[in-house]
């Protein structure tokens, strides 16, 4: 129905602010929709077709692909794919955990500066992430090489063998995505730290004098929402990640990303590719979904 | 509150220990971009050599105007759209399950994994390719790509400052004679301005990080700076990449702090 | 209740639905935000009347078929506390918000369905809404320019605004870096300056101190008298409502309860809401037998209407007299229980009935005493439940 209103101010119809509004949001959605939303529907039904042998796609709507991931295949069962599965959350748990380890010092560090500095030593901890990925990348082969101080340390304690470098290797990979992770942790972390009631501390301080439970009882309650965020912002880019693996694993490590690009690159299996991608999305939402909620339930609270 | 309390030591080193971390690899490039060695780390003196070898590399100069025309292009185009999408949604009395889905569809670019995002735009093309024909991936390409996903990063920052600045100016210029022109002319556009750049100085910086979408949607002929460096990793590293990626460093941090300069500076009368 | 307004030729009866659902003509003929100022050729002030509006928001009702009428020049108030749908009426009157059903005229021009940018009514809000991308001079000019006035006009016009409010001294000063009185003048020559027909101000000193409260009333009441403008003045606080205006209209829960000018309302009140709202009663529980009104301290001769049964006598504190003997009529033997010291005046309670009297005896007053008061007959109002 065209209903007459006062909308902002103005004296309209609902039909010409309808009309209005759809004419400025067409172009900008349909963009998103046609490149994105569509290419992700799309997706749904690659991950169902199968290819020749000759290399053609058959649109044959078929599971094979989602088993395949799962280790079956014609030859019988494999661990090969569930091992990368395996991988891509084991190192996203880890790095997100030491993440937060780092970024809680970090926080509390800068929000006891002094309030005309902390906004300096927050622009320290963002100014390397101007970066391109691939340089901050690069850098850490650089200086994990075999002639650079930390591979003669680890050399000299017997760790690597001699002349070996410290990268490629798992752990390059577990630095490389710490070291791109750490401000997406700090900055959300830091706004709560920064507002902490340290009444409550202190009270918790009394009643528990070991410093785990201060921190379980006191502190943590009211970091909570950041530390969600924080979470989120390391755990979630870190599943999807390709080029840390890539170029620090040395392709020891692999990821669900790299399988991915492999798929789309050297192998050009869209099909199985497209049902990985849509795995890593299912997993992706499903973490976010999580997430959020534990976030919602605290700020109830 | 009480604010005394010195924080353990332990703490602040790690913190300290934290940031060496973050800066220390971004150091070691510094120094060896200025190492006169050609093989290996070992320290053979001063040297500005590579530097000057860089701007004698065709290739490099390529991909760094490469890098610029994908950031300013896809910066334009998707500042303009996603401030259409943030007024169009903000500003107008949409129904509640149409708001949900238009912000549903906001929000895919940001939630969905870069590797997805970028196999989803390969599917895109691959598909208008067949159905145009002639489609190749490059610049063009490339271009759309950064855009879909930086119009939702735009929407999002120009619709946070639309959602904070009300109804009530608005109201005052309807109250002061104002039309719908003048009154988007004379004060919705001048006050949601902060908000325009903070998200389009978001989307520059979005383009000039990114690998993942480049590297699927590129061309022979668009590569630019991070595809070259990723590309010479493949081919073995030569020292004017450091000096490559220094200069990169340098140039993305001044002209991040140059445009938050910019932005903050208070406009005269 | 006195009679709705008189309404012109130029409009409907009041109280008819109007139908929202419109023909795409009548749509573009009715929606042009963009065309000339619909007012009549004059300066000064004009009529206003409301007739008949009702609006509700969902399931809850705003304004519940209002009528008032204002006449020109004069400053009238709508009092109310909050949620009573006031700001919905002046909003309404702005054309900020439709009316679901009912009219607005502006010397007798129907205003129902102008756009606000049409109307010559100009507001000043309750949080100011100043423009803060400009500076004060531009603030109030922007009313000049949006109407296209040459730049020698507009220097003009806000060069006498500033004047009228003393702003002279910071006309290029930026919003941010006035005080709560700054912004409110400006918010003033914002609209002034734009010679409306009718002021309308919501709640525009509520965010000031007490002490510059009582100077910006006294100086808008001043402004009025001046400019002869018709002011509509929304606001909770009755004393503001008492010193400023010609007339009060008393707001309650989307209706109006009572109207009339500040002393007949405050003497008057036509109910228990309106003599508690404004300032402070007693309130003596009372019933009529046989002609002789009834009360738990004693039989009284109150003003009463012929139809009146039962309900409440109100008493102002300030009109209660003590006595030194008992009093030809209304007399009551009381008990003083507690004395306050207020510098002007005390404040005393007295049993039975825990009558509170305001005023300046003569005499010492203390606890326990036994004193007489005259409850007089003028200032003793029978009200309903």
């Amino acid at each position: 129905m065209n209903r007459l209103l006062v909308w902002y101010g103005e004296l309209a119809t609902t039909r010409k602010l309808t009309s209005r509004g759809l004419a400025l949001l067409a172009v900008p959605l349909a963009w998103i929709v046609l490149l994105l939303v569509a290419p992700l529907g799309a997706m749904v039904a690659w991950s169902t077709a199968s290819r020749s042998a000759a290399g053609d796609i058959q649109w044959s709507f078929t599971a094979a692909n989602f088993l395949r991931l799962a280790g079956f295949d014609s030859f019988g069962w494999t661990r090969s794919y569930l091992m990368i599965l395996g991988t891509t959350i084991l190192v996203s748990a880890v790095t997100t955990i030491v993440t937060i380890a780092l970024a809680y010092p970090l926080a509390f560090y800068i929000a006891r500066r002094p309030p005309a500095h902390r906004y300096l030593w927050l622009a320290l901890i963002i100014i390397p992430f101007c970066t391109n990925l691939v340089i901050r990348t690069y850098a850490w082969i650089l200086l994990l090489g075999n002639q650079m101080p930390l591979a003669r340390l680890a050399q000299w304690l017997h760790l690597v063998g001699p002349a070996e470098a410290l990268s490629p290797s798992t752990f390059a990979v577990y630095i490389g995505m710490v070291s791109n992770s750490l401000p997406f942790a700090v900055l959300p972390l830091y706004t709560n730290v920064e507002r902490l009631d340290w009444g409550i501390v202190e009270a918790s301080r009394d009643l528990y004098s070991r410093p785990v439970r201060t921190f379980m009882h006191g502190i943590l309650p009211q970091t909570f929402p950041g530390l969600v965020t924080a979470v989120i912002l390391t755990f979630i880019p870190a599943m999807g990640t390709f080029v840390i693996p890539d170029l620090l694993g040395g392709g020891k490590s692999w990821m669900l990303g790299n399988l991915i690009q492999h798929q789309f690159g050297v192998s050009r299996d869209f099909p199985f590719g497209a049902a990985v991608s849509l795995v890593l999305t299912f997993l992706t939402m499903v973490g976010l979904l999580v997430l959020r909620r534990s976030g919602d339930e605290v700020s109830i609270l | 509150m009480i604010r005394s309390q010195r924080l353990p030591p332990l703490l602040s080193a790690i913190a300290i220990a934290t940031i060496v971390f973050l800066y220390l690899p971004l150091a070691a490039v510094a120094a060896m971009s200025v190492n006169a060695a050609r093989f290996g780390v070992a320290w053979k003196g001063l040297s500005l050599r590579w530097y000057a070898q860089l701007a004698r590399n065709d290739l490099v100069v390529h991909a760094a105007a490469n890098t610029l025309i994908l950031a300013v292009v896809s910066t334009a185009v998707s500042t303009v759209l996603g401030t259409l999408l943030a007024i169009g949604l903000e500003r107008f009395p949409w129904p509640r399950w149409m708001r949900r889905l238009i912000d549903a569809v906001v929000y895919m670019p940001v939630v969905t994994p870069d590797i997805v995002f970028a196999v989803g735009m390969l599917l895109a093309f691959e598909a208008a390719r067949q159905a145009l024909g002639g489609l190749r991936l490059g610049m063009g390409t490339m271009i759309v790509a950064h855009v879909t996903f930086q119009i939702s990063f735009v929407a999002l920052v120009v619709g946070s400052r639309l959602a904070t600045l009300g109804r009530s100016v608005e109201e005052a210029a309807r109250d002061l004679y104002a039309g719908s022109w003048h009154s988007l002319r004379r004060v919705t556009l001048p006050l949601i301005t902060p908000g325009i750049v903070a998200g389009a100085m978001l989307a520059f910086t979005l383009s000039l990080d990114d690998f993942v979408i480049s590297f699927f949607t590129s061309g022979p002929s668009s590569v630019t700076l991070p595809l070259y460096i990723y590309g010479s990793l493949r081919r073995g590293i030569t020292p004017d990449i450091h000096a490559l990626s220094t200069i990169v460093f340098l140039v993305t941090v001044a002209l991040v702090l140059g445009l938050q300069v910019l932005a903050r500076s208070p406009r005269e009368d | 209740m006195e009679r709705p307004y008189k309404l012109g030729r130029t409009l409907a009866p009041a109280g008819d639905a109007v139908a929202l659902s419109l023909a795409p003509a009548a749509e573009r003929a009715l929606v042009d935000n963009d065309a000339a100022p619909e007012a009549p050729f004059v300066s000064a002030g004009c009529d206003l009347a409301v007739d008949g509006v009702s609006k509700s928001f969902g399931t809850v009702t705003a304004l519940d078929d209002v009528s008032l009428s204002v006449t020109s020049g004069e400053f009238v108030t709508i009092l109310g506390p909050s949620g009573c749908g006031k700001t919905t009426l002046l909003r309404i009157i702005a054309g900020l918000e439709l009316a679901d059903r009912g009219r607005i005229s502006v010397g007798g021009l129907d205003m129902t369905r102008i756009p606000a940018n049409r109307r010559r009514v100009n507001t000043v809000f309750q949080n100011y809404a100043l423009f803060p991308h400009l500076n004060v001079f531009e603030n109030i000019a922007f009313g000049l320019r949006a109407r296209k006035f040459p730049q020698v006009e507009v220097d003009r016009r806000v060069g006498q605004a500033l004047e009228m409010l003393h702003l002279e001294e910071m006309p290029r000063r930026r919003t941010s870096q006035l005080s709560g009185g700054q912004k409110q003048r400006v918010a003033l020559a914002r609209a002034l300056v734009n010679q409306p027909n009718v002021l309308l101000l919501d709640e525009p000193m509520s965010a000031l101190d007490a002490k510059l409260r009582a100077e910006v009333q006294l100086e808008l009441r001043r402004l009025q008298r001046r400019l002869d403008t018709t002011f509509v003045l929304v606001t909770h606080d009755q004393n503001e409502a008492m010193t400023v205006s010609d007339r009060i209209f008393v707001m309650r829960d989307a209706k109006i309860v009572q109207s009339g000018p500040p002393a007949e309302v405050y003497d008057r009140p036509a109910s228990r809401f309106v003599a508690e709202f404004l300032g402070t009663t007693n309130l003596i529980p009372a019933w009529r037998n046989n002609g002789v009104v009834h009360t738990e301290i004693g039989s009284l001769m109150p003003r009463v209407h012929p139809a009146w049964e039962k309900g409440f006598l109100s008493i102002r504190p300030e009109k209660i007299v003590i006595r030194s003997a008992r009093p030809a009529s209304n007399g009551i033997r009381a008990i003083v229980s507690e004395v306050f010291y207020r510098g002007d005046h005390l404040d005393v309670y007295v049993q039975p009935g825990n009558l509170h009297l305001r005023g300046l005896p003569g005499g010492a007053i203390t606890p326990g005493q036994q004193i007489w008061l005259e409850l007089p007959s003028r200032q003793l109002e029978a009200i309903g439940e």
